[in-house]
């Protein structure tokens, strides 16, 4: 999917020892945003949008290493050794040590005399790499300006991780003129660089730059084009996050130093295999307790107490994600977790005073057909016709941000009807639900619509698993601890066929394994990823569960 | 010896068919003899007598009658066929009836046709018709008639084709009167046709062939044909075949078939076949495609073709089913039609047929164009033969060679390994048979249906001197045939063959016409040349040359002929300077020996007054008419530039006063050499720059797409004058910037001259900086226009201002901050800099830049130090170096060159080294009244170095005051939350806080809240200290609320040893 952005100049911060001037450059097709205020809360601010940037460049997933180097190395010495061998069998092994000897002091030379260029070399390599470094960054990030708040988002680069910074005006102080809206900001490293210098003795400008829309004359280039073509799996994913914060969730609070103590067991120890997940583990009235696997380590929060009225136990992965919540520690009054289940994603919303920052988390690190199936999150979840649907957005456009009863009140719609519609719009992107406030507001993540009938599932095995699982033809006949983990087997009913499926997820809910009858499979075994039988049937073993 | 009387006899029998014939001779001297011939009829008879030696007419005659009884009584009998199967003697005796003799073809034919035939098994009708009708028998066309409506359909269909090709005028009278019809006009031949062949309108194949028999009767009858066709042609099609011209119907009828027009037109335009459709239907059926829905319709003009004996029409269907392979083939009767098996013939017969030209078909259709020709020659009608075997070979060319392949196999027997050759036209089955039937190089065999080598010839030998074609008598009948080959052919094989067969006919090589000769000299092919230089040599008369024949012989692709024709124009090469075309010949000729010949002739004769303008005109007429699009246009290139350099070198006077217009026409020419010349032309010409139409410099600048013609042209419009050309800035500045490199490399040198003219530089500069600073649109134009600006125009860049030359710098494109780099040292005044204008250069990327900047700090140092929180920006510089410079530049400043608030703004960088430079200053210039704003400001330094800095001064600088306490909370919570960090900073902090808690209750207040929430961490070590400071706090300060219950110990005993030092 490719998104195309025109940005007036670059963003810019200009600090100097007294005074910080932000001022970011927004996408100047899309209608005009804007938004001029001056910091108030500025430390916060600088280490919430520190947070917001470390999601940005947040890339957890697994990069094999690279041993060429070593190989290499390893077989040049293998080499040697054999020289070695028939050096001691040769009766000229005198004469090849001189050599070997000569030929070494040669390198010696050699490398030292290329030394330097070597050494050059490298540094101009380096520079390349910082000079192009704001190519690594995916998509910009997002604001809104809000009748109530500004808010940023942003979706790391590897299609996990969902972070958003909403700043209510109490933040600023001499509030100039704003424009309601969303629009995408030019970023790059350097900004980041210059957002450490943010303090509260120097005044901090914040500005969305409405100079971006007036005509340039100048025949300079001022115009700053940027073509981005976004894997559908990232725009997925990112869909897939925001639309499961419409769902219903398990939440509860946890003190600070509750999460200073989750980075902590992280930091401190570093796991070799799996399962790699935390444990949540909320009885009612009883102080929140986390499990670390694979040692089963216990952590017990004692200040914070679980609220809800029934028992759960919730397990998550991808938990080294939330290092991203360590620079807010200091400063946050507590953080509220919003869970929606084993193996979903989840939400943690740090409150920062007047600031909020909610970091999502989809279910795993990667994103990838191991763990798929999560197209649930963008399935519809009522029926609503296009005029309602209309109807509701328009509402909600008028006041930008609404509670869905006061948005069914004011327009004289049955609430469950609302928050249909309201979900299909968060689904594609057109809304978001502010779990911190608990209303929708508008946001559109892109300036055109985004194809929702390409992006709800991954691929047609999938699309033919939702079918399956609908059509309830998907019996799931035997589910075994295993060495493994559990094994799955069953039968699924595809038209006149029946095939036999079978499947085996690890402790870390992974498909370690799979088999099935199909033709797809004997042909493809798992190069391809799963067939819809394996899939339907997995996703069956889930709703049971449920 | 006489022939007296003969008897013919003829006995069948099952499978047996002989005759007996019965001789009486008389010899010398009134004495006879008796003999006979028997044998197979039609074969070799035998021969046989009665008499061993003469006897007397009375016994002979006995003998005779004897034996013709005798073979009557075994079932012979006297018979007309026994009569054919005869040798041909005249019979002298007045006895022989006349009904014994043999009849001729055409009589029996004619006899079959009328129904006489007489023989047991009759001749099939149909074949006789068929037969009649390749004949074209005019005399068949009575009982052809009368045949009609005698049988199936295929009777009818073979009737209806004889009558076809024998019928004229009268037949349409005959018919009309046949079928007892009142006399009727020919052009109500249509309206009645089912009257008059009953059966046309039942079967659309008789329609087809019915039409084509009327078509042929006539051109009123055709007439009538045409307007039935044309009315049944849709709207569109029907205007332009009317309206015509040729081209514009070829045009429509393209479109109208691309949009999905039936391909069913194609047959009623070939039923029209008017001048104004025909070539638009031969372009049709050169391109359309095989298919079905369109492939029928290809068919039965191949049908129609063949009774019309349309050779073009026949010749180029035929090659392209030779080109096309088929779309399907069967097996076992069925084929796959979209995935599902299908009855081929039934599919076939449907009139929406998804399948056609399948592999039996395309096999039919290949053998059926040499089975044709076979026919015809076996009727012995060489000019049908020829007329048709022309056709069929007119439309290959070499383009349609493939490559020669060859495949070895090991021969077990011989035990050798055998290789087979194909030649490059071995896939053409018509065509080898034609060319090679009797060749010793091909042969047709094995399944392969390819002309494979025979034993020892391999492609690429020597042909064989003898003649290799099918049927070379008829050739020799035709040769006007070979001529219209060797004319029109464009394929090597084709001409071998007719030039050896013209050389067998010398008597028509004799005769042949000296336009004749040029054209066969004009041919590129070398053996037709030859010949043709052969008969030059013969007919050249050096008394009376004839200059169209030395100027063909000049350009002929043979260089003997070639050199010849040199020779003779140096016998007198006065006379031949006259000759205007055959110089234009020789300076435009293909071949580069003869235009260096034709250039030396021209620059050493002089011409005659007034020939060299009309040799120009003329000259340019030949240039004009080059082909550009050829396949050889490199040869069309070169003889265009060096016949232009000729008419350059030899008439530079005349030239420059051409006609603009022709200039213009040779501007547009598609060669390159056409426009240089048109180029060079002008440049000398005597029309000055500036009175030149301007679109004719555009069409040479601008428009053509040669980069000399262009450069060429950018030099003409050069030649304009200054005051021309400083108007026209706007199109200077676009060569100078034009993606096209000639064109910039061309306007360089007239920018050099004008750069000389002051206001020039100012009025290019600026538009020039502009083209730096956008975004290139194509490579190399900023290096051109930066190396413009720095030789060409350097002078006018000194009313570059400081702001331009900065914007320059800013840019991201390395040519504009390459020559902001050389400007900034040359144009800007280092005082009229800003101080952060100069701590930004030391970022850039250019070294010059930067050391520039270094320079400005080194001698600037007043400047500095009035603005050191702007200066101190260029230790963030990007660039090392730059750091290094600026560490040691501010490491020698003065304590009194820095405020607190600059050496705090060093801290706050986010490089290390840069914050422990900043560090080290304060540590350095540190003094004890800023202490506690030093704290402050480091405290809210987000890295950990810089925090575990201000722990140094916590102990100085913030004890004793609760105001400072709660300023620095946000900086407490901040160093105690880091995670598994920051251990000695986290150390000093519990420590300073254990020990401010005693001073005040407030103070205690303050720690108990934050060792609360610190409390609850998991480091034992972090854990430990704030419940010690909380102990020491709830120890000074009892009612401070406090999350621990501190729990006096018990006394504890030796016996009972238990350790409990407090509880949380």
């Amino acid at each position: 999917m490719e998104f195309e952005y025109k940005y007036h100049g670059s963003t810019a911060v200009d600090s100097s020892a007294r005074s910080t001037n932000m001022s970011f450059s927004p996408d100047t097709r899309r209608e005009p945003t804007y938004f001029r205020g001056e910091l108030q809360q500025s430390l916060e601010f600088r280490e919430a949008i520190s947070a917001l940037n470390a999601v940005v460049v947040s890339d957890l997933r697994y990069k094999p290493k690279d041993k060429t180097a070593y190989k290499a190395w390893l077989a040049q010495q293998e080499q040697l050794n054999w020289q070695q061998v028939a050096i001691q069998r040769s009766r000229n092994a005198a004469q090849v040590k001189d050599l070997q000897g000569e030929l070494d002091r040669l390198k010696a030379t050699s490398n030292s005399r290329m030394a330097g260029f070597y050494a050059a070399r490298q540094k101009y390599f380096n520079y390349l790499y910082k000079k192009d470094l704001d190519a690594w960054f995916v998509l910009d990030p997002v604001i809104t300006v809000h009748p109530d708040e500004v808010f940023f988002e942003c979706f790391s680069q590897d299609e996990s991780t969902y972070g958003r910074l909403g700043a209510s005006y109490e933040v600023f102080k001499n509030i100039g003129e704003f424009a309601c809206g969303t629009t995408n900001i030019d970023y790059s490293a350097d900004l980041y660089n210059e957002f450490q210098k943010i303090r509260r003795y120097k005044t901090t400008m914040f500005q969305v730059d409405p100079s971006g829309f007036e005509v340039q004359t100048t025949a300079e280039d001022a115009f700053k084009e940027l073509k981005i073509d976004l894997p559908d799996s990232w725009v997925r994913g990112f869909l897939q996050v925001s639309s499961a914060m419409t769902l219903p969730t398990v939440s509860f609070d946890l003190h600070p130093m509750d999460v200073h103590n989750l980075c902590f067991v992280l930091r401190r120890y570093k796991e070799k295999s799996g399962p790699r997940s935390l444990r949540y583990i909320l009885k009612p009235g009883q102080p929140v307790q986390v499990v670390f696997e694979p040692w089963n380590r216990v952590v017990t929060f004692p200040r914070s107490p679980y609220l809800g009225d029934k028992e759960h136990e919730i397990r998550v992965w991808g938990r080294r994600r939330l290092f991203i919540l360590e620079r807010l520690i200091q400063l946050a009054r507590k953080f509220t977790v919003h869970l929606l289940g084993s193996g979903l994603p989840s939400f943690y919303i740090a409150d920062l005073g007047h600031m909020n920052f909610t970091l999502g988390l989809s279910g795993w690190t990667a994103n990838d057909w191991s763990q798929a199936g999560n197209f649930d999150l963008m399935a519809p979840r009522a029926e609503v016709d296009e005029f309602t649907k209309r109807r509701v957005f328009d509402g909600l456009k008028k006041q930008w941000f609404a509670a869905p009863e006061a948005l069914a009140r004011s327009l004289d719609i049955d609430r469950s009807a609302v928050l249909a519609a309201l979900g299909i719009y968060t689904q594609a992107g057109r809304a978001i639900y502010d779990l911190n406030k608990q209303v929708y507001r508008v946001r559109e993540l892109s300036r055109d619509p985004l194809p929702m009938g390409k992006l709800r599932f991954a691929n047609e095995r999938e699309q033919a698993a939702e079918r399956l699982v609908g059509g309830k033809t998907v019996q799931v006949r035997g589910a075994d601890e295993v060495a493994g983990g559990l094994r799955l087997r069953g039968k699924v009913k595809d038209g006149s066929r029946n095939y036999e499926p079978e499947l085996v997820i690890d402790r870390d809910q992974r498909l370690a394994s799979a088999t099935c009858t199909c033709n797809f499979y004997t042909q493809n075994k798992l190069y391809k990823g799963p067939c819809e039988h394996i899939l339907a049937l997995r996703i069956q073993h889930r709703r049971t569960q449920a | 010896m006489k022939l007296i009387r003969r008897v013919s006899l003829g006995l069948r029998e099952g499978n047996s068919d002989k005759v007996y014939i019965v001789d009486l001779c008389e010899v010398a001297g009134r004495k006879f003899v008796v003999n006979f011939q028997f044998g197979r009829r039609g074969q070799a008879l035998k021969d046989g007598t009665k008499t061993d030696t003469p006897v007397t007419e009375a016994v002979a005659r006995s003998i005779f009658a004897k034996l013709v009884e005798e073979k009557t009584r075994k079932g012979y009998s006297e018979s007309s066929e026994a009569a054919a199967a005869a040798p041909a003697a005249r019979p002298s005796e007045r006895a022989a009836p006349r009904a014994g003799a043999k009849p001729s073809r055409e009589e029996a034919i004619l006899a079959r046709l009328r129904g006489d035939g007489g023989a047991r098994r009759p001749w099939d009708f149909s074949r006789a018709a068929w037969r009649a009708g390749e004949l074209r028998l005019k005399a068949a066309v009575a009982p052809l008639i009368a045949g009609i409506g005698g049988g199936d359909v295929r009777r009818e269909y073979c009737v209806l084709w004889a009558l076809a090709r024998c019928g004229d005028e009268s037949s349409f009278a005959a018919l009309v009167q046949a079928r007892k019809q009142s006399p009727m006009k020919p052009d109500r031949a249509l309206a009645n046709l089912e009257a008059l062949v009953p059966r046309a309108g039942k079967s659309p194949m008789l329609m087809r062939v019915a039409l084509e028999m009327l078509r042929a009767w006539g051109d009123e009858l055709r007439a009538a044909v045409v307007q039935h066709a044309q009315g049944e042609l849709p709207p569109g099609l029907r205007y332009a075949a009317e309206q015509g011209p040729a081209e514009a119907f070829a045009e429509v009828l393209q479109r109208s078939l691309a949009a999905g027009e039936s391909a069913g037109v194609l047959e009623l335009l070939y039923r029209i076949d008017s001048p104004v459709v025909r070539p638009g239907l031969l372009a049709a059926l050169r391109s359309l495609p095989l298919l079905p829905g369109s492939f029928r319709a290809v068919r039965h003009i191949f049908k129609m073709a063949e009774c019309r004996g349309d050779a073009e029409v026949y010749g180029l269907l035929a090659l392209r089913f030779e080109l096309t392979p088929h779309n399907f083939s069967v097996r076992y009767n069925s084929v796959y039609v979209d995935g599902r098996r299908t009855d081929a013939r039934k599919e076939q017969a449907k009139p929406d047929s998804r399948l056609a030209y399948g592999q039996i078909t395309r096999a039919y259709l290949r053998r059926r164009g040499w089975a044709t020709l076979r026919r015809l020659a076996t009727l012995d009608d060489a000019e049908g033969y020829v007329r048709m075997a022309v056709g069929m070979l007119l439309p290959f060319t070499d383009a349609h060679a493939v490559e020669p392949r060859t495949m070895s196999r090991y021969d077990y027997s011989s035990r050798k390994t055998v290789s087979t050759h194909w030649d490059r036209f071995a896939p053409y089955l018509a065509f080898n048979h034609i060319l090679f039937e009797n060749s010793g190089r091909y042969e047709l065999k094995g399944m392969t249906r390819m002309w494979r080598c025979r034993a020892r010839y391999k492609p690429g030998d020597a042909a064989p001197a003898a003649r290799e074609e099918a049927y070379p008598a008829l050739w020799d009948r035709m040769p006007v045939g070979l001529l219209h080959l060797l004319s029109e052919s464009e394929c090597l094989p084709v001409h071998e063959f007719a030039v050896k067969a013209l050389r067998a006919n010398k008597a028509f090589c004799d005769e042949l016409d000296l336009d004749t000769i040029v054209m066969l000299l004009g041919r590129p092919y070398e053996v037709t040349a030859q010949l043709g230089y052969e008969l030059a040599l013969a007919r050249y008369d050096a008394s009376n040359p004839d200059f169209e024949l030395v100027a063909a012989l000049a350009s002929c692709p043979v260089a003997l002929a070639r050199q010849t024709a040199r020779t003779w124009i140096d016998v007198d090469r006065a006379r031949f300077a006259g000759a205007r075309d055959l110089i234009v010949s020789l300076v435009l000729s293909p071949f580069a020996d003869t235009r260096a010949y034709g250039r030396a002739l021209l620059m050493s004769v002089v011409l005659p007054p007034g020939v060299a303008e009309s040799l120009i005109a003329r000259a340019i007429a030949v240039m004009l008419a080059l082909p550009a699009d050829a396949p050889g246009s490199e040869v069309q290139e070169a003889r265009a530039k060096e016949g232009a350099d000729t008419l350059l070198r030899v008439f530079a006077r005349p030239l420059r006063s051409l006609g603009l217009g022709v200039l213009h026409d040779l501007a547009r020419h598609p060669l390159a050499a056409v426009q240089g010349f048109a180029a060079e032309v002008l440049l000398a010409h005597e029309v000055r720059p500036e009175d030149l139409p301007e679109e004719l410099i555009a069409a040479l600048a601008v428009e053509s797409q040669f980069p000399g013609v262009r450069s060429l042209g950018v030099r003409l419009f050069g030649e304009l004058p200054d005051e021309v050309l400083l108007q026209r800035v706007n199109l200077l500045l676009a060569f100078a910037t034009s993606g096209l490199a000639d064109q910039r490399g061309a306007i360089r040198p007239v920018l050099q001259r004008l750069a000389r003219l002051p206001s020039f530089g100012e009025l290019l500069v600026p538009p020039l900086l502009v083209t730096l600073l956008t975004k290139e649109e194509h490579e190399g134009v900023h290096s051109s226009v930066l190396a413009l600006l720095k030789t060409d125009l350097a002078a006018a860049l000194g009313g570059v201002p400081k702001d331009a030359v900065l914007r320059l710098l800013r840019s991201k494109h390395p040519a504009a901050q390459e020559l902001g780099g050389i400007l900034l040292a040359r144009n800007v005044d280092p005082a009229t800099l800003e101080v952060g204008e100069v701590a930004r250069l030391a970022s850039h990327e250019i070294l010059s830049v930067r050391e520039a900047a270094w320079k400005f700090y080194r001698e600037n140092k007043p400047r500095l130090v009035a603005d050191m929180s702007v200066a101190i920006k260029i230790l963030d510089a990007a660039w090392e170096d730059s750091r290094r410079f600026a560490f040691a530049l501010f490491g020698g400043f003065e304590e009194h060159d820095f405020t607190p608030d600059v050496l705090v703004a060093v801290c706050d960088s986010v490089r290390p080294e840069v914050q422990a430079f900043g560090r080290e200053l304060v540590t350095r210039f540190f003094r004890e009244s800023q202490g506690h704003e030093y704290l402050l400001r480091l405290s809210e330094h987000p890295s950990a170095d810089v925090q575990l800095f201000a722990t140094n001064y916590l102990a100085t600088y913030a004890t004793g005051s609760l105001e400072r306490l709660r300023q620095l909370e946000p900086y407490f919570l901040g160093v105690l939350s880091r995670v598994n960090r920051g251990r000695v900073a986290k150390a000093r902090v519990f420590a300073f806080l254990t020990a401010e808690a005693e001073r005040s209750p407030e103070a205690a207040q303050l720690v108990a809240t934050l060792m609360t929430r610190q409390s609850l961490t998991m480091a034992i070590g972090d854990k430990a200290a704030s419940i010690v400071a909380m102990v020491a706090v709830a120890g000074r300060y009892a009612d401070t609320p406090l999350p621990i219950v501190v729990k006096q110990p018990p006394l504890w005993t030796r016996k009972d040893r238990k350790e409990v030092p407090g509880g949380v």
